[in-house]
């Protein structure tokens, strides 16, 4: 029984010793290789159903010209090719490869310096990584409002604090013009995010053996050379974290880019998200927006298959 | 990778500054360090607090009145304070209704999806069976698929449930895109069962049903409750689905009520600004109840595992 159960070490212990018939143990045998799948099942069902073949389909309308109603005529890979000569498709992919650019630097370095900052013992290390990581936790939709109003115009904190200090004549529409648009949106989305590195950066920091730091510690290293030559070499693996997620993060930008310009003034500030939202359901291109969304979601399984494939390696 | 992430600097005050204070030179340098570190952190937590400006100016704005705000600008020192602002845009932005949906989906959809993931999870790190790897890939590579790209699928599906009228429309939804992650981090922690115990259950006769629900499941209650809390915070503030598939005011969930807030209070900033506190409060509170379980969760999905 173990020969022909092989490769395969569990359910066989399910049936012990007293399965002498033969048709019982056929049972066993069948049984014992379904019970991986009844345990599968439910998840398989409905992933498959409300996610994997919703993907499938929305690939299926890339290849079509349709406007949602009617029916939908077999145009082969017409809507890729106008994908890269469509202005505002242009534009959304450069904007999304900005965002991720920024999103992988800025807060992954941050959070960097401050997961050093704020390791180890001390009062005020807790309540600050709390305070740092908090808004990560609000609705973007929350988020985005409230740096709506930082933002306004004619009422905002911003200008208003610049106007109270004497500086009223750097006033600026930040959603409104083109030239601040979107680094107004990336100060935001940055500022919403500074906590998730941080705290991937602190669970590495954790997996470095404390005795690295004590031997530091013992030879007076400066913080510095402990940052340089411990902190830093131990968080590979963390870089590599911090790195894939960052940039699969990005990807998804939606409501923040919605709520706050709708992709405005002119489209400058429109993501693949955004961009893939407003060709299908306001513009009804649902072949074209299909076509924009497998850009997206081509991007982020590029991404997704190496890190996933990374992540659920052997441990050697 | 252990998970106490946030926990480590809860440390009774007492225990290192006596640990440290060895007699001698170094001793004394050892307490005169100390001393600076805490003036670093008084400055690194009025750093924090200049970090969440945008928070304080946004709770600043909803305690005054709206006419104040605009006379003097939110910038200005308030004059005067009110609370007034908190019921009137309770009841104008009717967010009420919204808090219902909301709780609503997340009460059902929280647990099913933490106890589903984990009874796929289950045999993908237990069992050795064909087929296991490509399984775990296929479910785990739903990490990067941007739900944009499903929206318009999804959209047909729920009118052909006839399900777009209702809150409910959410439920499959959220759950099939909260697997990857969950199964991943449950992955992780039946790794970490002990294999003999389960061994020895089966010896036992035990189906393995019942070492699921009797043996892992109670020892993985940490991780549960970590992907609990994430799973809410998730699910409180998703907002593209919604927006796409509720059809209807009355199912909407309360960040579908944020969106609509910009229109329904227009240049009332004061009320937009209380409105919006109330929406993003729930999240703050779970935030400081359930802080530890909330970053351990984020931590344990980025430990291979």
């Amino acid at each position: 029984m173990t020969t022909s159960l092989g490769t395969y070490t569990s359910a066989g212990a399910r049936a012990p010793a007293e399965v002498p018939r033969a048709p019982d143990r056929w049972w066993t045998l069948v049984g014992a290789r379904l019970v991986p799948w009844v345990f599968l099942a439910p998840a398989l069902v409905i992933y498959g159903v409300f996610l994997v073949g919703p993907m499938v389909t929305s690939f299926w309308y890339s290849l079509t010209s349709w406007s949602g109603v009617g029916k939908a005529h077999f145009i082969g890979l017409s809507n890729y090719q106008s994908v890269f000569t469509n202005s505002g498709t242009l534009t959304a992919l450069r904007n999304t490869g900005i965002w991720a650019a920024v999103m992988v630097v800025v807060p992954a370095a941050i959070g960097l310096v401050l997961a050093n900052l704020l390791r180890g013992k001390g009062w005020w290390k807790g309540p600050a990584q709390a305070l740092v990581y908090l808004p990560g936790v609000l609705p973007m939709i929350g988020v985005a409002l409230i740096w709506g109003w930082m933002y306004n115009p004619n009422f905002g904190f911003l200008n208003d604090l610049l106007s109270k200090v004497g500086l009223g004549s750097l006033n600026i529409d930040w959603l409104g013009s083109q030239n601040t648009a979107l680094p107004s949106l990336l100060v935001a989305t940055v500022w919403v995010s500074l906590g998730f590195p941080m705290i991937l950066y602190l669970a590495g920091i954790q997996s470095i053996s404390p005795d690295l730091y004590e031997a530091a510690r013992v030879d007076g290293g400066s913080r510095w050379q402990v940052f340089r030559n411990v902190t830093v070499p131990g968080l590979r693996e963390s870089h590599v974290i911090v790195i894939a997620l960052e940039t699969i993060g990005s990807l998804q930008v939606f409501a923040m880019v919605y709520a706050l310009t709708a992709g405005g003034p002119g489209n400058t500030t429109q993501v693949l998200g955004t961009w893939m939202y407003y060709n299908i359901f306001s513009f009804h291109h649902v072949g074209y927006g299909s076509a924009v969304g497998w850009l997206l979601a081509a991007m982020g399984l590029v991404v997704t298959i190496p890190y996933v494939l990374w992540m659920i390696r052997d441990k050697k | 990778m252990s998970a106490g992430v946030l926990a480590g600097p809860r440390v009774a005050p007492g225990s290192e500054a006596r640990a440290e204070a060895a007699p001698g030179s170094r001793g004394r340098s050892r307490a005169r360090q100390r001393r600076l570190s805490s003036v670093g952190g008084v400055v690194v937590l009025i750093g924090c607090l200049v970090f969440l400006t945008p928070v304080i100016v946004m709770v600043v704005t909803a305690l005054q009145p709206n006419a104040n705000v605009v006379a003097n600008g939110p910038a200005a020192f308030p004059t005067s304070l009110t609370l007034s602002n908190f019921p009137a845009a309770w009841s104008t932005g009717a967010l009420g209704g919204y808090y219902l949906n909301s709780i609503m989906i997340n009460l059902v959809k929280v647990p099913t999806g933490v106890v589903i993931a984990s009874l796929a999870a289950y045999p993908l790190s237990i069992f050795r069976f064909r087929g296991r790897k490509l399984v775990l890939v296929a479910l785990l590579v739903g990490l990067g698929v941007p739900q944009v790209i499903t929206l318009y699928p999804l959209l047909q599906l729920s009118r052909v449930m006839d399900l777009s009228g209702s809150v409910w429309v959410l439920f499959l939804p959220y759950l099939a895109f909260g697997f990857p992650f969950q199964i991943l981090v449950m992955r992780g922690a039946f790794t970490n069962v002990p294999r003999e115990i389960i061994e020895s259950a089966r010896i036992d006769g035990a189906t393995e049903r019942r070492i699921w629900a009797k043996i892992c499941m109670p020892m993985v209650l940490p991780s549960l409750a970590s992907l609990a809390v994430l799973d809410a915070v998730a699910g409180w503030n998703e907002f593209v689905i919604a927006l796409t598939l509720i059809n209807g005011q009355s199912s909407e969930t309360l960040p579908l009520g944020i969106n609509n807030l910009v229109g329904e209070f227009g240049t009332n900033f004061a009320q937009l600004s209380a409105g919006t506190l109330i929406c993003v409060v729930p999240m703050v509170l779970l935030f400081f109840i359930a802080r530890r379980y909330l970053t351990r969760g984020v931590a344990a999905g980025a430990v291979k595992g």
